[in-house]
């Protein structure tokens, strides 16, 4: 295992560089705003989830779900019960009939109609984004719309309340992982700060010096390697020689972090964050 | 064995594994590709400009430094929890890149050392 330095006692202005690049990572976030997916694979774990979305949701709003083909379906969703399917609806048979149109209760016959649509665009989706805005108070009666009980009936889905792991959870569980056998030393990024880090305190020094000169081509080329909508990402770079160093640098809600890996492991390490993420 | 036929059996060796397209770095154009569904152009521009970026561009200018010679970035992957990409350089004279779009949670040990015998055996046949 690592050893850890006390961030009390160190002298972390050598990372004044680092910082200020990262300070460029903020501003992409704020530009893009926060964007969520729904969970799991294949249409029945999506619509589990989407059932799930919908009993988290309390205040009056309109979900707008986009597959990654660009179908997008817009809600009218408060008090944890699903109020309408709103306009814009899809060119798919029987949507334009659906729009607008307020479910009265979980028993409406037309939840079997919108759920048989969502199966099938859920069948093409491999990630299905979600939006929230506010919707006008009052559009819909309160107490008017299906709950999740009678969605999950209509739908025959099985909703599973699954705790979502924390991004810091996740992030510290894999850098706790990493040894001195997979890598050389690692920094903990939170917003603009390095906030952990392990390694030797001539490694540490370095590696604030070389994330900040990789960082500032990473984030001036984001758009050209992920697209914005991803929840987390990894990139690996690696030179041929299997004793030589590789960039490793994770990113997951705002957290990130920068890996000087050992080239021989660092497949071995992105596949062990990759597992992790795609849980 | 020509090109087209080592990533068609590349991509049948590799589970998940979606798309394998062989590109030039230089011209940042795939040369030729294999995949169950016929990709969109534009999906085939995506990848060659990004394997240019990370193995010959900035991304790759970038990480030099950490391994701290004039050694070029062989191997380069992008990862999200939609797709696994990977990106490997040809071990020929010419700036060449073998690109593997697999599945997010694929084995990217098995992914790396499959293309890397895929490349050796196209360096070695052509």
């Amino acid at each position: 295992m690592f050893r850890k330095l006390d961030l009390e006692s160190d002298d972390l202005s050598d990372f004044t560089r680092l910082e200020n690049v990262l300070a460029k990572l903020r501003q992409r976030e704020k530009a893009g705003g926060e964007v969520r997916t729904l969970r799991g694979v294949g249409s029945d774990a999506l619509l589990a989830s989407l059932v799930a979305e919908i009993d988290e949701t309390i205040l009056p709003r309109r979900l707008i779900f986009t597959t990654k083909n660009g179908t997008e379906l817009h809600m009218a969703v408060a008090n944890r019960r699903l109020q309408s399917l709103l306009s814009p609806v899809p060119d798919l048979p029987g949507a334009k009939d659906l729009a607008d149109v307020a479910f009265a209760d979980g028993q409406d016959p037309n939840l079997a109609l919108l759920g048989g649509m969502l199966r099938g665009i859920f069948e093409q989706a491999e990630t299905v984004r979600i939006d929230a805005r506010r919707l006008p108070a009052g559009a819909y009666d309160p107490d008017v719309g299906a709950p999740s009980g009678g969605l999950s009936k209509a739908w025959g889905v099985q909703v599973v309340e699954v705790r979502v792991k924390e991004p810091s959870e996740i992030i510290d569980f894999f850098l706790n992982q990493i040894s001195d056998d997979d890598a050389e030393a690692w920094l903990r990024i939170e917003g603009e700060n390095v906030t952990d880090q392990a390694g030797s305190a001539e490694r540490l020094t370095e590696l604030g010096e070389q994330a900040a000169v990789f960082l500032d081509g990473y984030f001036s080329k984001f758009d050209a390697l992920f697209s914005a909508d991803e929840a987390a990402t990894a990139t690996v770079v690696a030179p041929e020689a299997a004793g030589q160093t590789a960039v490793l640098f994770v990113e997951i809600g705002g957290l990130s972090a920068f890996v000087a890996a050992k080239t021989a492991r660092v497949a071995a390490l992105a596949s062990s964050w990759q597992a992790q993420v795609s849980e | 064995m020509s090109v087209s036929e080592a990533l068609d059996a590349l991509r049948s060796e590799i589970p998940g594994c979606s798309l394998v397209a062989f590109a030039d770095l230089s011209s940042k154009i795939v040369l030729t590709s294999s995949s169950a569904t016929n990709p969109a152009r534009e999906k085939l521009d995506a990848l060659s400009a990004a394997a240019h970026l990370v193995l010959d561009g900035a991304i790759a200018e970038g990480a030099v430094p950490i391994w701290g010679d004039q050694n070029t970035a062989e191997t380069a992957m992008l990862l999200s929890s939609s797709e696994a990409r990977v990106f490997m350089r040809s071990p020929g004279e010419n700036p060449e890149a073998l690109i593997c779009v697999c599945a997010p949670d694929c084995n990217l040990e098995v992914v790396m050392d499959c293309a890397r015998s895929t490349l050796k055996r196209i360096v070695s046949e052509t």
